[in-house]
């Protein structure tokens, strides 16, 4: 504690003019910190003129430290007094793209630990901040999680700067605006808001920057802490707040109107407001042919659906609702659960449990395991299991369906697993009966949330032939004249009567 | 207190889901029999200029809701008296909803199910739905109400494959006494309780759409979609049959025999008869906890939510055990109802009109 | 203070919510239900009385020398006998005498056909047959557990037989049974065993399937295919019943196979009932008949032509309807009632006429009309002579035209107005196609 409060009373002092004591103060607030390097520079025609340069080693691209820092400062014939000094090396010595003063130690640590360079200068009461950034980061790859069959290949990596410049290639408007702010009271994290000025709502912006500035955690390592810190409905399993990887796909949805977030370190960006379609939509679908987008998105719904409700209705009909099943199929059905000492719900749950456990176990093995844990898995639960009359083989069936249907939707899986076992739960308790009052609920759940003041549902609900084009159904481009009328400001994206 | 604004079309969902809900289940009047069709015809004429004037009361007294005009006109002591009496309706009408719906289950399916059981699940999902608010399940029943429309048209159009011709199909058997009594016991269950529903309305006044003629068509269709469904039973099941069953729409859905994988979806049929029970509950307790909000004057009607359950609750496991019971409060005690739902909203109308005229009168006579 | 409150609550609703969870009241697993595919209904036999009651009476007999050697039963008075064989025993309690309610001995005999789902393959899908007695239906039926020994599923029962004796007796507790249940579907078809009782019919065996009652499903709905016989399902007897007191069921009956010896079930006439008990039985012959002029028989029946005791063609009936028109005279006392049909038919089998020449196709027609007129007023003549009521529905349709009019003769109609009515039949046919060929096969030496 008691360094904290040191280190807190240094951040709030200023700079002295005299160089020794300058360094000795920052030497004080890093101490211990052995990546800190000292430089010091005298200049051959001056020798009045006493530097320092300061910098974390690793943090910095020694090239641009080395050629276009210390040695035009070592090497420059320029001669001033000492009240010119500073404009003489700001402009016309140091050879960076960007240099500032400042005399505030708040400012110098943070740009120091962000790998900018600091020059001190003896008797002068202000220090240069040089950019000097080279630290390694990740190129520019498509991302994993969203990889589509045709369309741009570029994702976002950690560095902020690339992502914005990223953003700004598929955008070239001025009015597209990127407003920085720091978050976190421990890692001082740079976070992004980003707008194009004449789409967004301006109460929008005010409302994402007026929660951001709310936020009090002490480190934000990923986009998910901000986005669990602002959503609207914290304890909804809806995510209210969209993510993607995808410059393009965040390029669109800035251009629908949304507000988008990107921070420091992390290569997810957020907008919002977010709709409970936009989970199932790629971003893809806008660049393939609309009617196989448009089966695929229905492809999609249909899936969800089924892998939260096939294993609730196959337990609610083979248990209380045995009418449903024609006869011959629930003579073979029966025929095959003679033996088998489980009640169907617990052979459901076990199975269902196992199939989790695989996909979590794929998830964090090596790729080298990986091949031989899936031969295992299927074999292990598909055949022993039935033959060693542990499980019956429909169930086997209806748990596969379910889990190859629950990867298509990568975006739901926290809501899909809860989901389903919830009602696998219900539909034991009163059959479909069960299932419906899950499904009721969470629908009315689904209907009384809200996204930055808009309804989650969006265009579901109102049903007009307007909103229809862009929902379930992907309509072409030449016929999507407008903008979704409930959240852009400029509802024309194309003149009336345009062709394709 | 949260303002809570619905659309034209949500309310007309609404209505169309309330109004079907008692009669979608049971087949003729007992009184009316096989003439049940124009008892509900009649019924549907006869109610129509109450709801205008509903609709009018409301208009008359902008931004004030139906207790708040109880109040103003009644005086404060009789409307509180009047607002508890519709109160104690409101929840004597839920819990006969709730009981129907947990009945409805015990006798097909759920047999060994004790009524208490099936009967948690409704009250769960109503109490949610209480917190949550009446903008909620208009929003709710707009997403739910073309599936399950679309549900119980196909289902109607495959027993069409059952039906045969109404050979004996009469007219006026029995003359027209017995329709009058049918159309007068229909007026009070279902089409008179639509005040419930009306009496959730705070603000009629909306640029978009017509009160009036939204309700006019809903009620048109409403009325058409039962008597297609009667005379879809009365075709499939036979007018015998249909007398003696007690939930025809239910058993005539049992004969659907369009192939073999669609034999028998009378267990996904039901679960319409489950939803439109729960609108109906939901709604008359919504009634219910605005009547206890402007009673007790408080701000938001989620605090009654936990009374209201629980008093339902208890009311319909012990007041409406049986079908038996059911069935007798329905042909006999619902008759009592109407002057609650009928004349005294026609009262007020009656004596607003009269004293905005005056008002009027008052008023040119001092400009002259 | 509120702490503990708060515990406290919180402890009885895991409590209650535990309850829902140890598997509910109404949970079934699919391998503990006996699926029943068939069933049948009859009156148990006076034999099985006879040794009913003698073991009764020997049971009870028994229990009174028990009785009499236990010191607190001294006072107790032999049983009694009265005349229908019960046996009543009153018993004393605390010196007071209370009568025991003996239940009579049963009366029908319910049997029912599962499938077997053993494990054996060679066993597996056989259906397996149980009988109980008892006093109601629903008693015999819900006894029906004890032989099986899994909980009973009636949800996928088609088809009820009904023996001869029990339809003879009276099927208003069976229909009961049938609608009230709610398990029993409505749509359940309903057949008599013709001579025989349901139980053997459901027993008999059939090369074809595993299990008696789809073969005899499937038949019944192919039969009503080719129009020679209907299928009746429970909702529409229930009807029928309902409007006049009379209605009609399928016979069914068992003949040996002729190849084999092997005994099969044959569709053999209808069975007319009225006021739910049955009268009489219509033969194959005139049942085809009656079907067609109830409007039952669209499609496909096969209609032989005679020409002077010859069969010269045959008929394949395409499509045909049917129309009453009915005259009263003065008094009401007697009614004139003319069917008129009006059929499109293909030809089936032709050997005789010239299916290029108009003439012989007018020809063809005429005798077609006059074979048809006769064959359904004999089946008219037939059901008014030996049964006198209306099984063709024609007073449904004087109630829709004139309902006023039917109030007054409806007592009248089925007591002597149907069986003294005048009937006129008059058949149109229009002949559409002769199928697949152009004209008969002819024979080399004729021109």
């Amino acid at each position: 504690m008691q360094s904290k409060n040191n280190s807190d009373n240094l951040l709030q002092k200023q700079i002295t003019g005299n160089l020794q004591k300058d360094i000795a103060l920052l030497q004080t607030l890093f101490t211990n910190d052995d990546t800190l390097r000292i430089r010091r520079i005298c200049n051959t025609a001056n020798p009045a003129l006493n530097c320092a340069l300061l910098f974390f080693d690793g943090m910095i691209n020694m090239q641009v430290v080395n050629e276009f820092i210390v040695k035009p400062i070592s090497q420059s014939p320029y001669r001033a007094d000492k009240d010119h000094i500073e404009e003489l090396l700001k402009t016309k010595i140091i050879q960076t793209e960007q240099v500032e003063t400042t005399a505030e130690i708040q400012k110098i640590s943070q740009a120091m630990l962000y790998g900018d360079s600091i020059l001190f200068v003896d008797g002068l009461k202000n220090a240069f901040i040089i950019s000097s950034k080279g630290w390694e980061k990740r190129s520019v790859m498509e991302p994993p999680s969203e990889q589509v069959f045709r369309g741009p290949r570029e994702g976002f990596t950690e560095a902020i700067m690339t992502n914005t410049s990223l953003l700004r290639r598929k955008v070239q408007n001025p009015d597209l605006k990127f407003k920085f702010l720091n978050l976190g009271t421990e890692t001082h994290t740079k976070v992004c808001i980003s707008y194009i000025e004449n789409l967004a709502k301006p109460e929008l912006i005010d409302e994402v920057e007026d929660r951001l500035r709310a936020i009090q955690l002490d480190s934000i390592l990923d986009s998910n802490y901000i986005q669990e810190m602002i959503k609207d409905a914290p304890h909804s399993p809806f995510k209210t707040i969209y993510n993607s990887e995808r410059p393009d796909t965040v390029a669109a949805n800035l251009l629908e109107g949304r507000v988008a977030i990107m921070v420091d370190g992390s290569p997810s960006a957020l907008t919002m407001p977010a709709f409970f379609i936009e989970n199932f939509q790629a971003s893809d679908d806008y660049y393939i042919n609309y009617y196989f987008s448009t089966i695929s998105r229905i492809l999609r719904l249909i899936g969800f659906f089924i892998t939260i409700s096939a294993p609730a209705i196959y337990l609610a009909l083979v248990t209380y609702h045995q009418e449903v099943i024609p006869t011959q199929l629930l003579l073979s059905l029966a025929a095959a659960r003679q033996g088998v000492p489980f009640p169907t719900i617990i052979e459901e749950l076990l199975l269902l449990i196992a199939f989790e456990v695989l996909r979590e176990a794929g998830t964090r093995m090596p790729n080298n395991i990986g091949q031989a844990l899936s031969i295992v898995g299927a074999v292990v639960l598909g055949q022993a299991a039935v033959e060693a009359r542990f499980v019956s083989a429909p169930i086997v069936i209806i748990i596969s369906i379910t889990g190859i249907t629950s990867l298509m939707i990568p975006r739901m899986q926290g809501f899909i697993v809860f989901t389903r076992l919830s009602l696998i739960i219900l539909a034991s308790i009163i059959g479909i009966y069960g299932y419906l009052f899950g499904m009721s609920l969470i629908l009315l759940h689904l209907v009384s949330i809200r996204s930055f003041g808009y309804y989650y549902v969006g265009g579901f609900a109102s049903f007009t032939a307007e909103r229809q084009k862009d929902i379930v159904v992907r309509a072409p481009w030449w016929k999507m004249r407008n903008r979704p009328d409930y959240l852009a400001q400029v509802r024309q994206r194309q003149p009336e009567r345009s062709r394709p | 207190m949260k303002k809570e604004t619905i659309s034209g079309k949500q309310f007309a969902f609404l209505l169309f889901m309330y109004l079907n809900s008692g009669v979608l289940l049971m087949g003729q009047n007992a009184v009316a029999g096989a003439d049940s069709w124009l008892s509900l015809l009649l019924a549907a004429i006869c109610i129509l200029p109450f709801y205008f004037i509903y609709i009018d009361l409301l208009k008359r007294h902008p931004q004030k809701d139906f207790f708040a005009i109880l109040k103003e006109i009644c005086g404060p002591k009789l409307g509180k008296f009047l607002i508890t009496l519709y109160v104690l309706y409101a929840i004597v009408l839920a819990s006969f909803a709730m009981s129907n719906h947990a009945q409805f289950l015990h006798t097909i399916s759920l047999i060994g199910m004790p009524l208490w059981a099936i009967m948690i699940f409704m009250a769960i999902i109503v109490f949610l739905v209480l917190r949550m608010g009446f903008e909620v399940l208009a929003r709710w029943i707009e997403m739910v109400l073309p599936v399950l429309l679309a549900m119980l048209v196909l289902t109607g159009i495959l027993t069409l494959t059952e039906s045969h011709t109404i050979d004996n199909f009469t007219f006026l058997y029995d003359g027209v006494k017995p329709v009058f009594i049918g159309g007068f016991h229909f007026l009070s269950f279902p089409f008179g309780e639509a005040l419930l529903l009306f009496g959730l309305l705070d603000n009629v006044k909306c640029k978009k759409w017509n009160l009036p003629k939204t309700v006019c068509l809903t009620l048109f269709l409403t009325t058409l979609f039962i008597m297609s469904n009667f005379f879809r039973n009365l075709s499939v099941l036979g007018p015998n049959l249909m007398s003696i069953l007690n939930y025809p729409t239910y058993e005539a859905s049992t004969l659907i025999d369009a192939g073999i994988f669609i034999e028998r979806i009378e267990s996904i049929v039901s679960t319409n008869f489950v939803l439109s029970d729960f609108i109906k509950t939901s709604i008359c307790l919504l009634f219910a906890a605005r009547g206890l909000q402007s009673l007790f004057n408080q701000r938001e009607i989620a605090c009654f939510a936990p009374y209201l359950i629980l008093i339902s609750f208890a009311i319909a496991l012990f007041v409406f055990p049986s079908i038996i019971m059911n069935q007798l409060w329905i042909e006999q005690i619902s008759y009592w109802f109407w002057p609650l739902l009928l004349l005294l909203p026609l009262f007020l109308w009656l004596f607003t009109v009269l004293q905005q005229k005056r008002e009027k009168n008052k008023a040119t006579k001092s400009a002259c | 203070m509120k702490k503990i409150v708060k515990f406290f609550f919180f402890c009885c609703f895991c409590l209650l919510g535990s309850g829902f969870l140890c598997g509910c009241w109404q949970y079934q697993e699919l391998e503990k239900l006996a699926v029943i595919t068939g069933a049948a209904a009859d009156l148990v036999k006076p034999e099985d009385i006879e040794q009913k009651t003698q073991q009764a009476q020997k049971k009870h007999e028994s229990d009174i020398d028990e009785a009499a050697k236990d010191p607190q039963g001294k006072n107790e008075e032999p049983a009694k006998e009265n005349k229908t064989g019960d046996t009543e025993k009153p018993q004393q309690h605390d010196g007071k005498k209370v009568s025991v309610y003996q239940p009579e001995i049963d009366k029908y005999l319910v049997t029912t056909e599962t499938v077997d789902l053993d494990t054996k393959p060679e066993n597996t899908g056989r259906a397996l047959n149980t009988a109980a007695m008892g006093d109601t239906i629903l008693e015999a039926a819900r006894k029906n557990t004890q032989y099986v020994g899994k909980d009973l599923y009636w949800t996928h029962l088609n088809l009820f037989i009904i023996g001869e004796d029990m339809a003879k007796d009276g099927v208003q507790s069976l229909l009961d049974f049938i609608c009230r249940y709610y398990q029993m579907k409505l749509s359940t078809s309903l057949m008599v065993a013709k001579g025989t009782s349901g139980a053997d019919i459901l027993k008999g065996s059939n090369p074809s399937e595993r299990i008696p009652s789809f073969n005899i499903m499937s038949t019944i709905t192919n039969n009503a295919k080719h129009a020679i016989t209907y299928q009746v399902k429970a909702n529409q007897f229930i009807n029928d019943m309902g409007m006049q007191g009379i209605s009609t069921l399928p016979a069914v009956t068992i003949q040996p196979d002729p190849n084999n010896g092997n005994p099969i079930t044959v569709f053999d006439g209808i069975a007319v009932f009225q006021d739910y008990k049955l009268i009489g039985y219509l033969p194959q012959q005139e049942s085809l008949y009656y079907l067609f002029a109830i409007g039952q028989s669209n499609t496909n029946l096969i209609v032989p032509i005679e020409k002077d005791g010859q069969l010269v063609a045959s008929l394949d009936i395409q499509k045909s309807k049917t129309k009453m028109k009915y005259e009263f005279n003065e008094d009401y006392s007697q009614i004139q009632l003319k069917l008129v049909i009006q059929i499109r038919a293909n030809i089936g089998e032709n050997m005789v006429f010239n299916e290029q020449d108009k003439q012989d196709i007018q020809e063809l027609a005429a005798l077609a009309n006059q074979n048809i007129e006769e064959r359904i007023m004999h089946c008219l003549q037939y059901v008014q002579s030996n049964f006198g009521i209306d099984i063709f529905n024609f007073g449904a349709e004087i109630e829709a035209k004139q309902t006023q009019l039917w109030k007054t003769i409806e007592q009248k109609w089925n007591h002597g107005l149907f069986r003294d009515a005048l009937l006129q039949v008059e058949v149109k046919t229009e002949i559409i196609s002769g199928s697949a060929l152009k004209n008969r096969i002819e024979m080399g030496n004729e021109g």
